[in-house]
């Protein structure tokens, strides 16, 4: 488990992280400035680990950068991975699986202080 | 890494698919719902989106329209074609799922072997290109 690694295709990411940023800088522009609202939050009020990722991404964008940090550390983290991936082109990327999980963990723990269930 | 066992739509054009159907039902359910109030209006709604994506997704073609505009459908992960209209209503409860933790099922496809998304996998389906697994006819 430890030693398998994230079947990840570059190619696709690089497409993801497009419509990432390419959302992050758009939504802010349109009427009434849409957002996605989380399901988990809307219907328990208990954060999801991915909540704050557009507002922290838009922000990113904006080189807001504590706004950006305050809603989601994972957003700035994202904006930068996708720049690079688009960029830097790399031809393979090899991420232990365990980084997953680890990460999900930590946005969790991060949103459920930043919402006071911690 | 690990590939795939065959080719597989890409996210953007799953995303596309996504935004296409969920407009449209979107309009629908907005209509619905503003000429039947209350919560007859929104079962009705719901009674749509089932039919629309136990019927089209689980049919022959597996194509709801916006699947069919971006030329992928969903087929059948261990013996190929369609996967019918009971696990095609299951995957459409399954969205859910997939869709409480801020979307976080969708994205799963992104690093998954087979990229499936999680109700993919409740499902037990794949979505594929046209271009690889043509469809016959439409809807199927």
């Amino acid at each position: 488990m430890l030693e398998r690694r994230l079947a990840l295709d570059l190619h696709e990411l690089r497409g993801a992280g497009a419509a990432m940023l390419a959302a992050g800088a758009v939504l802010p522009l349109l009427p009434g400035h849409p957002g996605i609202a989380c399901p988990l939050r809307r219907a328990t009020g208990v954060p999801c680990p991915l909540c704050g990722m557009t507002t922290s991404v838009e922000a990113t964008l904006r080189l807001h950068v504590h706004a950006a940090l305050a809603a989601n550390p994972a957003g700035a983290a994202a904006v930068l991975v996708a720049l690079a991936l688009l960029v830097v082109r790399p031809r393979r990327l090899h991420v232990p699986f365990a980084v997953l999980p680890a990460a999900l963990a930590a946005m969790w723990l991060f949103e459920l202080h930043r919402y006071s269930f911690l | 890494m690990a590939e795939p066992s065959g080719p597989r739509a890409t996210f953007l054009q799953r995303l596309g698919a996504a935004l296409i159907d969920g407009i449209l039902l979107g309009i629908v359910a907005a209509i619905l719902e503003a000429a039947i109030n209350g919560t007859v209006g929104s079962l009705l709604a719901l009674a749509v989106g089932i039919v629309y994506y136990g019927r089209l997704e689980g049919g022959a073609s597996g194509q709801t329209l916006g699947k069919r505009a971006l030329g992928i459908r969903v087929y059948d992960l261990a013996s190929g074609g369609p996967i019918g209209t009971s696990r095609g209503i299951l995957r459409y409860f399954a969205r859910i799922l997939s869709a409480i933790p801020c979307f976080l099922g969708y994205f799963w496809m992104l690093w998954d072997d087979e990229k499936q998304t999680w109700h993919d996998k409740i499902a037990g389906s794949v979505v594929v290109p046209v271009s690889a697994y043509p469809v016959a006819n439409w809807p199927g």
